[in-house]
């Protein structure tokens, strides 16, 4: 049992760890800036020690640019540890549209943004392999 | 009063405020916390205490 998956891609090394990120007291504008700028549409709201607060995806972004990242944020939104499989989280997201998870220690530290796009290709690249007996 | 749930987890038929998964509260496939643990094998489900 042990090692059975061991090759498998799991979240954390998926995940992007150059996701964009902000600290709570900072203002929209400002941040939705940098995160276009970087080709993101998503910005994950953290502290100093990088601990996830909330996420700021593209509704929140397109609101009040005077609000800071801390008013116009989605608290504590649902975050992944780095261990789970890649694919089992991208049959999940294709199935909730949910484009993008942050990916956390278990201490709430950001690993990294694992995007629906890299996760679901691992899931179809497994169903792949289950079609062809591999 | 206890607050309205009107999502009801597939796995377990627990009802729910929002999915675990994607923390939306109008979620066509909801699932809890406890169900999605599950499913991404962070834990096991825990035989019955009385034997199993």
């Amino acid at each position: 049992m042990e090692g059975e998956k061991a090759d498998v891609p799991r979240a954390g090394k998926v995940a992007r760890p150059d996701a964009p990120t902000c600290l709570p007291g900072e203002r929209v504008a400002e941040v939705k800036t940098r995160v276009e700028a970087a080709g993101w549409d998503t910005c994950v709201v953290v502290n100093e020690q990088r601990v996830v607060f909330g996420i700021l995806r593209p509704k929140q972004l397109e609101g009040d640019p005077e609000r800071t990242a801390e008013e116009a944020m989605a608290p504590g939104p649902s975050t992944f540890r780095p261990h789970v499989v890649a694919a089992d989280l991208g049959e999940y997201m294709v199935k909730h549209d949910l484009p993008n998870a942050p990916i956390t220690t278990g201490d709430g530290v950001l690993v990294g943004v694992l995007l629906l796009e890299d996760a679901a290709r691992l899931a179809l690249d497994r169903h792949g392999e289950h079609e062809h007996g591999g | 009063m206890e607050a309205e749930t009107k999502l009801v987890c597939e796995g377990c038929g627990r009802r729910v405020e929002s999915c675990a998964f994607c923390d939306d509260g109008d979620c066509g496939d909801p699932i809890c916390y406890r169900c999605l643990m599950v499913e991404l094998r962070e834990t096991v489900a825990q035989p019955h205490e009385h034997g199993g």
